[in-house]
């Protein structure tokens, strides 16, 4: 690593050092109770936490698991479930592809991929300098993914001496955390995007709860890409229209 | 939870989550920076995130089903006026809605509603 690398990858693990890794394992505090209330050993529910590194898809294995679900329905579930990853992947993509790595050191770096470090990741990749952008996401993530495993851990050590309304209150804190994130999106084209999936996603969900949340992407997406461009179209024609 | 089942079980659902981040890293390439099509995967993306976040606070359902959707609503709006007027600072505004949101909920589980 160059020294500049150097200093992004530390400034990513400082960075992540508080509210998010904070927030990342409190949430995870309540997944491990739930995986240990659903009869799952501490090293399952961990290798969970690393394995999938994403809390949606890991709650929906664990009710699946305790339900005797078979695997089949299991991997479709949690797949679904997880199916954001892609688009949240693509959209890193114009920084992953300036970063000058083989293909196997940009698929394991696919695993970092998570909502906490990506959130992040959008809002200061377009000032940072190309070489920095990549060594940050992985001290940023590397360290949301060490204290997602720490706060699994305590979760499934604590499940029965947590009181209820603490724990509820634990799981409560991450979509807080990410409804503040979401509303600090600065650029336009984000912020349209934002407002018109919270709008439209409880909705959909009521509809289809199966792809209210697919639909939710290309719908809201859509149109959010749509009305940013005609807002653009408009200031390059001087704003007079 | 024992034995064979759980491990399959595990590793279906690694396998289903980690075909999502390796098409994108296969796909990525062939996406040119600032074109349409990568603003709106950007846009698909957010609406995507901020409709799952929407879900969890309106609805009851997931792990939050037992906590009345007033008292997540009232949690979000304190801390987003929080975030406001702190000069649009996440922390204060997280740890407001936090601690709003479990004074409620301890409230409730004291008075036995």
């Amino acid at each position: 690593m160059t020294p500049k690398q150097n200093t992004a990858f530390r400034r990513g693990l400082r960075e992540a050092f508080g509210m998010p890794a904070l927030v990342l394992s409190s949430s995870m505090i309540g997944f491990g109770s739930l995986a240990r209330e659903s009869g799952m050993d501490l090293i399952m529910t961990v290798l969970t936490t690393i394995g999938i590194y994403g809390l949606p898809g890991q709650i929906v294995m664990v009710e699946m698991v305790a339900a005797g679900a078979p695997v089949f329905a299991i991997a479709i579930g949690v797949g679904v479930a997880n199916a954001r990853f892609l688009p949240m992947t693509l959209a890193l993509s114009p920084y992953i592809n300036q970063w000058p790595a083989s293909i196997w050191r940009k698929l394991a770096f696919s695993h970092l991929v998570t909502l906490t470090p990506w959130a992040a990741a959008l809002r200061y990749f377009p000032e940072m300098e190309n070489e920095e952008r990549i060594p940050y996401y992985m001290g940023y993530s590397l360290l949301c993914i060490l204290g997602a495993t720490a706060g699994t851990a305590i979760g499934h050590f604590l499940a029965a001496e947590l009181p209820g309304p603490i724990a509820i209150s634990l799981v409560f804190l991450s979509p807080a955390f990410f409804s503040m994130v979401f509303a600090d999106v600065r650029h336009r084209l984000g912020m349209i995007a934002v407002t018109l999936g919270a709008g439209v996603g409880p909705v959909l969900h009521d509809l289809t709860p199966d792809w209210g949340l697919p639909a939710t992407g290309l719908i809201a997406g859509t149109a959010a890409f749509l009305i940013d461009r005609l807002l653009k179209k408009r200031e390059q024609s001087g704003g007079a229209a | 939870m024992t034995e064979p089942f759980g491990w399959a079980a595990l590793g279906a659902a690694v396998a289903a989550t980690y075909v999502w981040r390796m098409a994108g890293i296969l796909v990525a390439s062939r996406i040119k920076p600032d074109s349409n099509l990568a603003r709106w995967i950007t846009a698909v993306a957010y609406a995507v995130l901020a409709g799952l976040i929407a879900r969890m606070m309106i609805l009851p359902e997931g792990a939050l089903a037992s906590a009345p959707v007033a008292d997540k609503l009232a949690g979000l709006a304190l801390g987003f006026t929080a975030y406001f007027v702190s000069g649009r600072s996440v922390p204060v505004g997280t740890a407001t809605a936090f601690v709003i949101f479990t004074i409620i909920t301890v409230a409730r589980s004291m008075v036995g509603s």
